[in-house]
């Protein structure tokens, strides 16, 4: 695992955590050490190469007897036809 | 030897939300599907697991989000007919606001194949959480925008109302990643039949990673058309009017507690000398 995404992880695990002495433990370059003190998103992004265009949609569920419907009259059609 | 699949949620916050037993099968797992909402989580279960497949490149601007969602569910489906430990990672919890899971376990039990879901902390909990909001108070309703735009739903304004994905208001198509103002004016119109105009409404995203800012904007109901949205902004609607009492249940409960009280205290002798 990148150590940059160590030091997000134990970060966000840790309830006091002492960002400076995770940075100094885990050997990262100066610039990640940098963005990640100014909480710079974009800067670490660019740093780690990050697709910054990531998507996470959903979709708005349907009626399920609706559509339940919807079949059955297909059905009928067919057997009148 | 059969295939199997678990579907799992990491959490909103990289890191801080995985559970142990989320994390202990994707580090087991033979192959590992992912969806994460951002890359910095993506290179983070890289970390986890040697063959973790992202399922974003299924996403296209354009593409009918139920095709999008079919195709990640044969993905994942495929490796569990070829016999493979699989493992499906959703941001958040696997299951909420979120239909991949739900489908592929659906489908995989009709082929009788193992499936089943762990729970994750979801993007809803992190808002009770970061809004300081108790949906036992006075009760909330969640809907998907679109969702809620598309049926007649009963909106009960002395509770939370929150609405999902809203920067993709109105979206029939199911194939845009956002919507313009004109859509957002239809909600707004819809929300103005139950609130007033400068109801005080929250713009809310969750943190991703722990440098990340937690987002909770508030702004007046008519400013959500011009208003900032990404595909993650979640719109909180606070409660408006006071709740009702209602008088007919409540006479009813009374009645029922005075029986309950008479009987405990059993029938009132009297001695006749």
């Amino acid at each position: 695992m990148s150590k940059v995404i160590q030091v997000l992880e134990a970060m966000a695990q840790l309830s006091n955590a002492d960002v400076a002495q995770l940075i100094a433990q885990a050997d990262i370059t100066a610039e990640q050490a940098e963005a990640v003190i100014n909480k710079d998103v974009t800067s670490l992004e660019r740093q780690l190469d990050i697709c910054p265009d990531v998507y996470c949609l959903l979709v708005p569920a349907e009626d399920d007897e609706k559509e339940e419907d919807d079949d059955a009259s297909d059905i009928k059609s067919i057997v009148n036809g | 030897m059969s295939g199997s699949l678990v579907c799992v949620g990491t959490g909103m916050t990289l890191g801080a939300h995985i559970s142990p037993i989320a994390k202990s099968h994707i580090e087991q797992a033979e192959v590992v599907f992912s969806l994460m909402a951002n890359g910095f989580a993506e290179k983070w279960l890289e970390g986890m697991n040697s063959d973790v497949r992202s399922l974003q490149c299924y996403y296209q601007e354009g593409k009918n989000r139920n095709i999008t969602y079919n195709e990640m569910v044969e993905a994942i489906l495929a490796e569990v007919r070829n016999g493979k430990k699989v493992v499906a990672a959703f941001y958040g919890h696997p299951g909420v606001f979120a239909c991949i899971s739900h489908r592929a376990i659906k489908k995989a039990e009709l082929e009788n194949l193992p499936a089943s879901m762990e729970p994750g902390i979801s993007a809803e909990d992190c808002l009770y959480a970061d809004l300081g909001i108790d949906p036992g108070k006075t009760g909330c309703s969640h809907y998907e925008t679109s969702q809620f735009m598309f049926y007649k739903r009963n909106v009960d304004t002395s509770a939370h109302l929150i609405l999902w994905q809203v920067a993709l208001a109105g979206d029939k198509s199911l194939a845009k990643f956002s919507t313009g103002s004109a859509y957002r004016q239809v909600l707004v119109d819809l929300l103005l039949e139950y609130y007033p105009s400068d109801h005080q409404v929250i713009l809310y995203q969750a943190k991703g990673i722990a440098i990340d800012t937690m987002r909770a904007d508030t702004i007046a109901l008519t400013e959500l058309v011009d208003a900032e949205l990404l595909m993650h902004t979640t719109l909180v609607i606070p409660p408006c009017s006071k709740m009702q009492t209602n008088e007919a249940v409540l006479a009813k409960l009374a009645a029922i507690d005075a029986k309950e009280e008479r009987a405990k205290k059993g029938p009132v002798l009297s001695l006749v000398l």
